[in-house]
């Protein structure tokens, strides 16, 4: 990461839409000067902007900024308390109905709201200084979106803790402390089947594997998938197709490459199902998310409609 | 527990084992943070770091549950893109019920609009249709009958609540219907059997001027609604006015002045169209005459437009403008974005602002947005009537969706474009009274992020950014859009 006076990009830009900037973003309400906005933005070209960053680019993400937002969630952590009634008044609702969106239940919402609260509002200390949460906030994304995404990602942690400690309890009741360990699967009957199947997996984007992922790990629904990526859910859809049909050709090449028949190589995959399955279906169970988050992704997926298509 | 996708799934079933390699140990550091989390969610990031994140979430299932948590409840009215004819149609629009409704809620929406601009004794109202098979039903021009005998061309578009529902693209509906038309790469079919279509059978059939084509809409049917509206630059037509009229501010205008000046339709196409098409419409746009150089100099960033800005250089226009919109306001709107992301309005030269809600009298957001409409007011008690009426309704009438966040507006002179986040589009050519919503789209691209700036330098050449260094560009005053 590039400092700040490293970055020359960054500087010049700042200094450009300095003005332009502090009067969109209304930081004289809420106390800010001009020079801590600059140091807010510096500090955010040094977060995000690499060196050598085009400066029209640099522009543009600077323009792209909710400075608004942005400078509204500075001045709540720096203290300004005109500038916490106003988050307030805006985020109060919204944090509650996301927090209701994300545990699905009420106590548990409010629950997961409230530790929120402590963190933005800062009960940790340091040098003296309240640690607010809000003071990581950089105004990539509208501040509502980041404050779902940190209640979701509060959500996620500690329903790992959760999770864990549970599964430690379970196991200790069921005496699954001295089960033999799980043997590994033994790598298929042919170790070139892992190799086949991985090499075509890594020529995946980023995006196709992430679909997959998305659909096959962690049982997403289109429609679900759809949203996270800001596609229609027929989209998604198809690319599914596409891609199982794609994997399946490139494994089947690979097989072939690697010294089987045809024949056998599409023995390998067929076998290959029917074989694993039992293993793997134990495997998923194992690591999979417990009843809460595939509930949770049900009625998702109920919720979010009909849609699914019946008529791909 | 295996699965919970519905039974197709099966159909694209992967062999166990590729699931299983699928999953990789989760990165144990370098998540991204909550804020590129949220950038990424809202779109609203250069795609090469999108790309990054995107490797990362493909890995890492903590931070796709993260996501997809955080994904705000959907939408009542999902959010509906156009797509190029014949593209995405497969899927939804099949739904007979939906297109049942839609159709019905078209038809109520236009009975009802027209009712309203009948009770309100709309002098003229055009509803021009680009329809190369409907000239045979264009209507004559109407004669006028209003008190001040000022012609008023009055385009309508559907409500905006209903048309939410009931509008697909046009190139939906009707893609199947008239396979002839060839013409529609516009993504602009309208089968008007009763609807003026204004030029004598040009691609762009609805680029009559307004005073030509006026046309009660006691009954139109029911393809009405999805009709592209016209739009009323002033620009091109100003060159009908035989002389400029001496600038009168409290009289009313001459006929041929209200008319002239805001009175052209042309019709309108949301989508961007293939070249081809785009220059047999530039043809019937490119007459900018003086008035539109006039324009031009007007034409500032919305803080710099002011009442004030005498660099007229045709009277007529300038005065029809401040005319016009002292058939309602005081003066000419300044406009803004509070911090909150409202879109404000003032009409005192900035000493009070008021919201301005673009969603009462047009489209929503996220749907299509079909047709522009427009209102031309011009400067006579009639239309104050209609304009008084209208503020009470908007006043009256409760917000029930969610208002877009606001990042952007430009204003030239009664044209005014506003930019949202995720990439909504508003356009008001009436110094905000009456909005529609723009998706723009472009041979299957969409604009993608949050309109961050938008720069109309005069009123048919337009540029906007996006929060994803996208631009896009309009060189007939938004008709078109072409992503650079």
């Amino acid at each position: 990461m590039s400092t700040t006076s490293q970055n020359s990009a960054v500087a010049s830009a700042v200094r450009e839409l300095l003005v332009e900037l502090y009067a969109k973003s209304g930081a004289e309400k809420v106390g800010l000067t001009r020079e801590s906005l600059a140091a807010i933005l510096c500090e955010f070209g040094a977060k995000y902007v690499t060196v050598g960053t085009p400066e029209d680019e640099v522009r543009t993400l600077f323009l792209a900024l909710r400075v608004e937002e942005l400078v509204l969630a500075r001045a709540c952590a720096s203290g300004n308390n005109y500038a916490w009634e106003l988050f307030l008044t805006r985020y109060r609702e919204k944090l509650h109905l996301a927090a209701l969106g994300i545990a699905r239940e009420d106590s548990a919402a409010r629950d997961l709201a409230d530790t929120l609260y402590a963190d933005l509002y800062g009960t940790s200390t340091r040098e003296g200084q309240r640690l607010s949460k809000l003071a990581s906030y950089t105004g990539r994304g509208s501040l509502e979106g980041w404050l779902r995404t940190v209640l979701s990602q509060e959500y996620v942690n500690r329903y790992r803790r959760t999770k864990r400690l549970v599964s430690l309890e379970e196991e200790s009741e069921e005496g699954a402390q001295f089960r033999a360990p799980v043997p590994e699967p033994v790598a298929s009957a042919d170790p070139r089947l892992e190799l086949a199947t991985d090499e075509a997996l890594a020529f995946l984007s980023g995006e196709d594997r992430m679909i997959l992922s998305a659909y096959y790990l962690d049982e997403r629904t289109l429609a679900e998938i759809a949203r996270v990526l800001g596609v229609h859910e027929s989209t998604i859809s198809r690319k599914l197709d596409k891609l199982t049909k794609m994997l399946r050709k490139q494994i089947l090449a690979g097989l072939v490459r690697r010294g089987m028949t045809r024949r056998q190589a599409e023995e390998a995959l067929e076998v290959d199902v029917r074989d694993l399955q039992l293993d793997i279906r134990r495997k998923l169970a194992q690591e999979s998310a417990p009843q809460a988050f595939s509930d949770k992704r049900v009625e998702v997926g109920a919720r979010s409609g009909p849609k699914v298509e019946s008529n791909p | 527990m295996m699965r919970g996708h519905p039974p197709e799934a099966d159909m694209r079933e992967l062999p166990k084992f590729v699931v299983d390699r699928l999953k990789v140990p989760a990165p144990s550091a370098g998540h991204p943070d909550a804020d590129v989390l949220t950038a990424f969610a809202e779109r609203s990031m250069p795609a090469s770091e999108r790309a990054l994140v995107l490797e990362h979430l493909a890995r890492c299932g903590d931070c796709r549950d993260v996501v997809a948590l955080a994904l705000p409840a959907p939408a009542v009215h999902a959010k509906e893109v156009v797509e190029p004819a014949g593209a995405g149609l497969r899927s939804w629009w099949r739904w007979p019920v939906l297109r049942g409704a839609a159709v019905a809620a078209a038809v109520i929406a236009v009975v009802a609009v027209g009712i309203y601009q009948y009770q309100h004794r709309a002098p003229a109202n055009v509803i021009v249709a680009r329809s190369e098979e409907s000239n045979q039903v264009a209507a004559p021009p109407a004669p006028n009958e209003t008190e001040t005998a000022a012609p008023r061309a009055e385009t309508v578009a559907p409500p905006a609540e209903t048309r939410r529902e009931a509008a697909p693209p046009p190139s939906r509906l009707f893609a199947g219907k008239s396979p002839s038309n060839t013409a529609d790469a516009l993504g602009w079919r309208a089968k008007s059997t009763g609807v003026a279509a204004g030029a004598s059978g040009g691609i762009v059939a609805g680029a009559g001027p307004a005073q030509g084509t006026k046309m009660a809409m006691a009954e139109p049917p029911r393809d009405l609604a999805f009709a592209p509206s016209p739009q009323a630059p002033s620009a091109q037509t100003t060159k009908q006015i035989p002389a400029p009229s001496p600038p009168r501010r409290d009289a009313p205008p001459a006929v041929s002045q209200t008319v002239e000046v805001q009175g052209e339709a042309k019709s309108v196409t949301v989508e961007a169209q293939a070249p081809t098409q785009l220059n047999t419409q530039t043809a019937e746009l490119r007459a900018p005459t003086e008035s539109a150089e006039d324009k031009v100099r007007r034409a500032k960033p919305p803080a710099t437009v002011s009442g004030a800005t005498p660099v007229a250089v045709s009277p007529t226009f300038a005065r029809n403008q401040l005319d016009l919109q002292q058939g309602y306001q005081t003066s000419t709107p300044h406009w803004t974005i509070s911090s909150a992301g409202i879109l404000q309005r003032s009409l005192d030269g900035g000493k009070t602002w008021q919201d301005v809600n673009v969603m009462n009298v047009t489209a929503k957001p996220g749907l299509y947005a079909g047709s522009m409409q427009m209102a031309n007011v011009s400067n006579d008690r009639e239309s104050k009537k209609v304009a008084k009426k209208l503020a009470n309704e908007k006043a009256a009438k409760p917000e029930t969706a969610p208002t877009p966040i606001f990042r952007a507006v430009a204003a030239i002179g009664n044209e005014v474009w506003a930019g949202a986040s995720g990439g909504l589009l508003y356009h008001s050519a009436d110094a905000g009274t009456l909005w529609t919503s723009i998706i723009l789209s472009t041979q299957g691209v969409t604009l993608s992020g949050d309109i961050i700036r938008i720069e109309f330098s005069d009123p048919l050449h337009g540029k906007i950014t996006t929060s994803t260094s996208e631009t896009w560009t309009t060189a007939d005053g938004g008709q078109s859009w072409q992503k650079q």
